[in-house]
């Protein structure tokens, strides 16, 4: 396994926002992380990306444990993720944001990173927008844009924190168009969102979160009847 | 209208000396000094968003640098005075080590103690630096005041061009990025703390080199320059002139400095006097003197060329 997350306890003051919670990821799968608010997606997300350190249990990519390592390197790793609302650098142009990530590890040259950011722009659709700043941009093409940023060091893995909220749904299918080529290309996808109908059209797999626990993890038809999983999202009514 | 203002500030600057001489040009060499001591802080405000609050006493650190190894080793002025940038740069990466892991106001807070600890400990240590009588320093260039004012310019240029070489070069990208989203910056790959530390190495030194400028010219360190009020005064030139503005913040220190003079008769009321200035730029200019000058001076120069006959 690609990446194993190994007993990852979480609390905030009072509150145990992960417990315990174990899973692996095999290269090249496309999973789906769902579960209620407040189930614990964006903690575990926040955990694999070293923006929290867990108090328990460890993360780990390949051989190597990261969940001590700070998020910088466990970006230059291979493990890029986006966030809920789109983190982009607003006052910087589309392609001055798309120079960031590529200029950090220091391995592509000045040339090599021009032709990249060129590259992703077409691919994210922005290319006609390379040298506005990204405050200009929608909420879509942020999260497009910050999408593109993680691509410039073409990591192994990618973590989605809701990637399709409040985008239109022209986007939306470009995206979903995005996602599947990479995931065909063998990047490793972690897709968190609420947008049912694209979890299910997308994903091979699906992890169900509930108040911090691992409730279901299996092939999305076998989730979507499971008993445990109908309670948590319907309060314990069967779906008809 | 980028390119214009700043050539003929330095047009400005090099004829200076031909036109005003003794007095204005000595307050004008002091009014160097206090540019780069702005200029540099308002790169680690402005710039990174970090505030320090022991700028003022980098300067001091470069100042008593240069004077003790003048003094003791009789080294040649210009090396100690880089011995003095290179002293402000150790203590101010000591610093800086400790507390920018951390987020929130630490820097700021270890700063203010770190000032108040290094000017107790100059003032205490009179074997020394002969405590607040202060050490008396050989003068730059016999104390040529032309000269000293052309090197204190100079100085300042090299501060300028630095700081806005880094903030053009890739590390500049890196700290905009951060001041707009630490947690975005860090997930892409910036190593934060690297180049918060970076930066303020950087304008430590920067402070360190004007500390030992400023004691060659004057001839005299004394733990007066290291007061908290001090650093206020740097402060109300940076947020005066521009925070966001290297230029900005130098034009707001020699402006600041010019008004000390004129207004030396308010004694210790020409701090509330620019404290109340400051707060009329947050009010009415939020992004200094400078910039909004850039502004207004664009808006009419567009009307001026809409009119113009076709």
């Amino acid at each position: 396994m690609m990446l194993r997350i190994e007993g990852v306890t979480k609390n905030f003051g009072g509150l145990q926002a992960l417990s315990r919670v174990s899973m692996a990821f095999a290269s090249g799968e496309f999973v789906g992380l769902i579960g209620p608010n407040g189930s614990g997606k964006t903690t575990l997300i926040n955990c694999i990306s070293g923006l929290y350190r867990p108090d328990a249990g460890c993360v780990r990519f390949g051989r190597e444990t990261i969940s001590h390592l700070s998020p910088h390197r466990i970006y230059r790793l291979g493990i890029g993720r986006t966030f809920q609302i789109a983190k982009v650098f607003n006052r910087l142009t589309v392609l001055e944001n798309l120079r960031i990530p590529a200029l950090t590890g220091g391995r592509l040259r000045r040339r090599e990173v021009e032709a990249r950011s060129r590259e992703i722009l077409e691919q994210v659709a922005l290319a006609q927008h390379a040298l506005v700043n990204a405050e200009s941009l929608s909420g879509g093409q942020q999260k497009l844009l910050e999408i593109g940023m993680v691509m410039m060091t073409d990591p192994e893995i990618l973590l989605l924190d809701e990637p399709f909220a409040g985008v239109h749904p022209e986007l939306k299918t470009r995206l979903e168009g995005y996602l599947r080529r990479l995931n065909r290309e063998g990047k490793t996808i972690i897709l968190v969102s609420h947008e049912m109908a694209s979890v299910f059209r997308m994903c091979q797999r699906l992890v169900v979160l509930d108040h911090g626990v691992l409730l279901a993890d299996g092939p999305p038809e076998a989730v979507r009847s499971d008993e445990r999983v109908i309670s948590a999202y319907l309060g314990g009514r069967r779906e008809t | 209208m980028n390119r214009v203002i700043p050539s003929l500030l330095l047009i400005a600057a090099a004829a200076f000396p031909l036109f005003f001489r003794q007095y204005w040009l000595y307050v004008v060499t002091i009014g160097l000094y206090y540019a780069i001591l702005a200029s540099s802080w308002s790169m680690l405000a402005g710039q990174v968003g970090l505030i320090s609050f022991a700028h003022a006493a980098f300067a001091g650190i470069g100042a008593y640098t240069s004077a003790l190894l003048v003094i003791h080793l009789g080294l040649p002025i210009p090396v100690t005075m880089l011995a003095g940038a290179m002293a402000a740069a150790l203590v101010g990466l000591g610093i800086g080590a400790l507390t920018l892991r951390m987020r929130g106001p630490y820097l700021a807070l270890t700063t203010l103690a770190f000032s108040e600890i290094f000017r107790i400990f100059i003032t205490a240590e009179y074997e020394l630096t002969q405590g607040s009588i202060g050490l008396k320093v050989p003068l730059i260039l016999g104390g040529s005041k032309p000269l000293s004012y052309y090197t204190g310019l100079g100085l300042f240029l090299v501060t300028l061009a630095t700081l806005a070489g880094v903030l053009r070069s890739r590390v500049g990208l890196f700290l905009v990025a951060m001041r707009e989203d630490e947690d975005g910056a860090e997930t892409r790959g910036v190593n934060t703390v690297s180049y918060r530390l970076i930066a303020f190495v950087l304008t430590s030194a920067f402070a360190g080199l004007a500390g030992g400028f400023y004691a060659h010219v004057v001839g005299l360190v004394s733990p007066q320059m290291t007061r908290i009020g001090e650093m206020g005064l740097i402060l109300a030139m940076s947020v005066f002139g521009g925070l966001e503005s290297l230029l900005g913040a130098a034009l707001g220190a020699l402006i600041l400095q010019g008004l000390t003079e004129y207004l030396r008769i308010f004694t210790e009321w020409r701090l509330a006097i620019f404290g109340a200035l400051v707060l009329c730029i947050l009010r009415f200019a939020p992004a200094g003197i400078l910039p909004t000058l850039y502004l207004y001076g664009e808006q009419a120069l567009s009307r001026w060329v809409s009119r113009a006959p076709r």
